[in-house]
């Protein structure tokens, strides 16, 4: 859905449309919801999956051009249901640093990842573990790549429109 | 024949064969059709009746019963509803992702399994630069593969299919 969101891709709305949906009406225990609210974000403009959704339906919702009349009402739509959800689950849209809320988003198995940008390689590159299956013609290799990183820490949505010092 | 077994009555269905029998759009060689788990049979059937929007309401229900509880079923019918999802025309979409939200939201001890299929394991995305050759040192990942910040650094990849990643394996949701 986030590689497809920019394109007129009316399929990638409507799953994502239905995603929220199900959360609102039918995700009793929170399962779906939690996961959405704790894997990694798609990119480096959000922590967390969740984060890019609801700006990215105010910012089409705010064109001009190019978003049809049945497009906005699904944007719309799902605005209102995360605005639903989060009245009806407030604890779950806490602030993720605070131990309570991350507490309550990990009960069920999901961990919260500390967001890292990942900069240069500075070399080190190396198999460390290969093995091969010559009958079947496999091969199998687990690598190690030594690279800078730095703490990130995006404001949510999509924010900033370039990394610079790449 | 479908037999009931009364130990395990889904949120769905009662139990009742008979009231099944009466309300159900099936004929019986479809519903047959349906119960033959590992038959391939059965999948494609499952697939053609995705095509069409008509049945999804009752699609809804039958495949909440037949998932719940039920791993191999829920596997099977989890690849169906991604490939369904993963077609180019919107009117084709729109009944697996219809069914998608009862399969997600479906109450058992498989629930979370169901969920990794259709919404993928999230992985760090990389890029190669020259080729097979020297192919760590040629790895690119993080801030050297992407534009803009708002470019994809993870990808969700599902591991429903043997060939997880693999050229024309469907996406996942997100």
């Amino acid at each position: 859905m986030y590689e497809k969101k920019d394109f007129w891709s009316d399929g990638a709305l409507h799953m994502l449309g239905n995603l929220i949906h199900a959360c609102t009406e039918k995700d009793a225990n929170s399962l779906l919801l939690k996961t959405l609210l704790t894997i990694p974000g798609p990119s480096y403009g959000c922590v967390r999956y969740w984060d890019w959704i609801e700006p990215h339906c105010v910012s089409q919702l705010a064109k001009k051009y190019g978003v049809s009349e049945a497009q906005q009402q699904v944007y719309t739509q799902i605005l209102v249901n995360i605005k639903t959800l989060r009245q009806e689950k407030t604890a779950l849209f806490g602030d993720i640093n605070d131990p309570e809320t991350r507490q309550l988003l990990e009960a069920d198995g999901d961990r919260l990842t500390d967001p890292y940008l990942v900069w240069k390689n500075v070399g080190g590159a190396e198999w460390i573990d290969v093995k091969t299956d010559a009958a079947n013609h496999l091969e199998c290799g687990a690598g190690e790549l030594k690279t800078t990183v730095s703490k990130s820490l995006p404001q949510g949505g999509l924010s900033n429109e370039y990394i610079e010092d790449m | 024949m479908v037999k009931a077994d009364p130990s395990l009555v889904s949120p769905y269905f009662d139990g009742d064969l008979d009231k099944l029998d009466e309300s159900c759009f099936l004929d019986s060689y479809s519903l047959q059709a349906m119960f033959m788990d590992g038959d391939q049979k059965s999948k494609l059937w499952l697939q053609n009746l995705l095509k069409d929007i008509t049945y999804t309401n009752d699609l809804q229900i039958l495949i909440g019963h037949l998932c719940w509880k039920n791993l191999q079923f829920s596997r099977k019918a989890g690849k169906v509803i991604l490939k369904g999802c993963n077609k180019h025309k919107t009117e084709e979409v729109m009944s697996p992702i219809l069914i998608a939200n009862e399969y997600l939201t479906l109450k058992d001890e498989f629930q979370r399994n169901r969920v990794e299929w259709m919404l993928g394991l999230p992985s760090f995305e990389f890029k190669e630069t020259h080729g097979n050759n020297e192919l760590l040192a040629s790895l690119r990942v993080g801030c050297q593969q992407i534009r803009e910040c708002k470019d994809q650094v993870y990808t969700y990849k599902t591991n429903l299919f043997p060939a997880a990643g693999g050229w024309g394996t469907p996406d996942s949701f997100l």
